[in-house]
């Protein structure tokens, strides 16, 4: 049942969302295309029309990408309204399925389109700062003082670096630094949808129902509140990090440790937070299924 | 085992038309004495619904067939909420009926008629009597178990008796054994929305196996009632128990639901519907489904959105009526049809719904459909005004519409 849960959650926060993933697509094609496509006037790179149309290609881009995660949440946190406790909840909350399942299956759908959105804006906001990056390069490259000026920079900087000490980390733990991050994203994306959930499902709760939406916003921050000063307490009272080596993660709590592994180059990333809130967030789970199993009500 | 016999005898509400002074009072369960039922007196203990519990409550287990002895927990008071409430009367055949308590407890004003006056030699004992049992012979409601009155019989549990056959230690969640004494047992069922009470303190049996209109006004809390029933609002004190069971995965596998409302996605196609309800329910029949559209010439792609109100409740009265479920739950089926669609919708109802299934069916138009109900629950002013079988009814020489008339009007005065 789960899985038909969850194949069905998909559908509906796609139907609801494919409209701006499609537009972003057409727009990196755009790009893609200017791109492969060679602006050049008497055989010179050209500042007119070319460069207009390529900045707003990427401009376009980002704002899509920036419009795709809110109507992403808006479908997502809609959708859980509307199917959960709506009209369309008469057919949701009659089906023989546990109520932890039907939260299992919004969550994990709901957290999946969030995280997409918000990668997809990521990715938009760093694949056109390089596009127009190369090509404010290319222009600079033209131009013989600005590639001076270009060149200085880039020796003054790796000069500066190189003074205090810091050294470039391998691939690999810049890799690895990346992905421990992403989940650590991930975790913060899980628990923020998990926390809408609550707001939305405690605003059809008596007697927290009387201040209806409004009272689904302050449930929400009222619950992140609780958890950040929650996981903030315990991060101050056991700060453990995870220091990311080539090979190895190694946890500890030693500050001097931590000192060393950015002084050699390697990461360290303060977990305890990310665990408090991972705890709390099973926590907030089963909260959540109970009050759906035995308090709210359908419109 | 003989009066076992008759005791599941006499708790067989299909037998009620067997006995028309019974039947009379069969619907009337409201007037009951309440102070000897644990349920009514909101004793936990009587909400204990497994051996297991029974024992945690100090009970012992029952043997059916051992012919021990037993103590019953001695009932607490009623409580100040219980034996308060309004009075009102209305009349049904001529006689005059007074409604205290809401409903609670019911008297006879006048010459009490032939079909319905308790006669004083069908006063029991429940001293001298015996339930087969052990137990004082009351059917948990001050009611002998074999007295006369051919009342359904319940272990005072809620559970009827024949229920002993099946395992109390089953996870409720788990246990899949039909149980089909009674679709619906309510018990001291209270509703309010932000202090109004629609449904004040009812409790009532629906038996299995038959039609029952779910009559009131515009706001009595038909809507509510079903609502509960269909796990739908939780926030209600009282006990529930639908074809014997809490509310929950197993009782909402076994009920199917008809809104009065449209509750697919407009994204849905008429195929999606279909393949939504063949996903979750087993008993759901996709031929008799795609029969239906077909027959209702719903296209099997076009979407929710585009369709009529009409075509959608047409949709979902094909997805509700292809399962084969033991409870069917319409609300206001025939709400927004034209008349000329009104019989061809009853008609598919009452051709297609599982043999010994329920219907519990909320109408105002009591008129086309009095004819289909074995029994009728009537609502209003938050309280239960009638629970009986058609039968009863009928032998006042009134239709269905002309009591409904007359009990609602009462219903709709302004206190």
């Amino acid at each position: 049942m789960l899985g038909k849960l969850i194949k069905n959650s998909f559908k509906a926060h796609a139907s609801a969302v494919y409209n701006i993933y499609i537009a972003m697509g057409i727009a990196g094609l755009v790009m893609l295309i200017l791109m492969l496509f060679n602006w050049t006037k008497n055989g010179e790179s050209s500042l007119g029309w070319g460069m207009a149309i390529k900045g707003i290609a990427a401009g376009a881009l980002c704002i899509m990408a920036f419009i795709g995660v809110i109507l992403t949440f808006v479908a997502v946190f809609g959708d859980f309204s509307r199917s959960m406790y709506g009209q369309e909840g008469h057919l949701t909350m009659t089906l023989p399925v546990r109520a932890s399942s039907l939260l299992l299956a919004k969550w994990i759908s709901g957290t999946f389109w969030v995280i997409l959105s918000y990668t997809t804006l990521c990715l938009c906001y760093f694949g056109s700062s390089i596009y127009m990056m190369q090509h404010s390069l290319s222009l600079v490259r033209d131009n013989e003082a600005a590639y001076s000026i270009y060149e200085l920079s880039k020796e003054m900087l790796t000069e500066v670096f190189e003074t205090m000490g810091i050294h470039m980390p391998s691939i690999t733990v810049i890799l690895n630094v990346i992905s421990l991050y992403a989940i650590c994203g991930g975790v913060y994306a899980c628990v923020f949808v998990l926390l809408v959930y609550f707001g939305i499902t405690l605003s059809h709760c008596r007697p927290f129902n009387k201040l209806g939406k409004i009272g689904a916003l302050l449930y929400f921050i009222a619950g992140f509140a609780a958890i950040e000063i929650f996981a903030v307490i315990v991060s101050k009272l056991i700060n453990i990090h995870l220091l990311i080596a080539d090979d190895r993660f190694t946890f500890t709590i030693a500050q001097s440790d931590v000192e060393r592994a950015w002084g050699m180059g390697f990461g360290a990333v303060p977990i305890t937070n990310v665990y408090c809130v991972a705890i709390l967030t099973v926590v907030l789970f089963l909260g959540v299924a109970y009050l759906i199993d035995r308090k709210v009500n359908v419109d | 085992m003989e009066d076992e016999n008759k005791l599941h005898t006499a708790g067989n509400p299909q037998t009620e038309d067997d006995n028309p002074f019974a039947a009379a009072f069969a619907g009337f369960e409201e007037q009951k004495s309440d102070d000897t039922d644990p349920f009514l007196n909101g004793d936990p203990a009587a909400f204990a619904n497994t051996e297991g519990r029974r024992a945690q409550i100090g009970e012992p287990r029952r043997h059916s067939d051992s012919g021990e002895t037993h103590s019953r927990p001695a009932a607490p008071e009623p409580s100040a909420q219980q034996t308060a409430g309004d009075d009102y009367s209305f009349q049904i055949g001529g006689e005059n009926y007074s409604v205290q308590n809401e409903a609670r407890n019911f008297s006879f004003d006048g010459a009490a008629p032939a079909y319905a006056a308790p006669a004083a030699e069908n006063a029991y004992d429940p001293a001298t009597q015996t339930d087969g049992y052990g137990y004082p012979a009351e059917g948990g409601y001050g009611y002998p178990a074999e007295g006369g009155y051919d009342y359904p019989v319940d272990d005072g549990y809620g559970y009827p008796i024949e229920t002993d056959d099946y395992d109390y230690d089953a996870d409720p969640e788990e246990d899949d054994t039909p149980r089909r004494q009674f679709a619906f047992k309510v018990r001291n069922l209270t509703k309010d929305y932000d202090g109004h009470t629609v449904l004040n303190n009812i409790s009532f049996d629906i038996p299995a196996g038959k039609i029952v209109g779910l009559l009131g006004p515009n706001g009595c809390g038909k809507t509510t009632l079903i609502k509960i029933l269909t796990g739908l609002i939780k926030d209600y004190t009282g006990v529930v128990k639908v074809g014997g069971r809490s509310i929950g995965i197993v009782s909402k596998a076994h009920l199917a639901y008809l809104p009065d409302n449209t509750y697919f996605p407009g994204r849905f196609r008429t195929i999606d519907c279909i393949k939504y309800y063949a996903d979750y329910f087993e008993d759901f029949d996709r031929i008799k489904a795609a029969q239906f559209a077909s027959d209702f010439g719903l296209d099997l792609n076009q979407r929710v959105k585009t369709m009529s109100k009409g075509m959608q409740e047409k949709l979902q009265l094909l997805v509700v009526m292809s399962r084969k479920a033991d409870i069917y739950v319409l609300d206001e089926p025939l709400g927004g049809v034209d008349p000329a669609a009104r019989g061809v919708i009853l008609d598919i109802i009452m051709n297609n719904y599982k043999e010994n299934a329920t219907i519990l069916l909320s109408t105002h138009l009591v008129n086309d459909l009095e004819h289909s109900f074995d029994h009728v629950l009537m609502l209003g002013k938050g309280a239960v005004l009638v629970n009986t079988g058609i039968d009863t009814l009928r032998a006042t020489g009134k239709s269905v519409e002309e009591i409904f008339k007359e009990v609602i009007g009462d219903a709709w005065e302004v206190d």
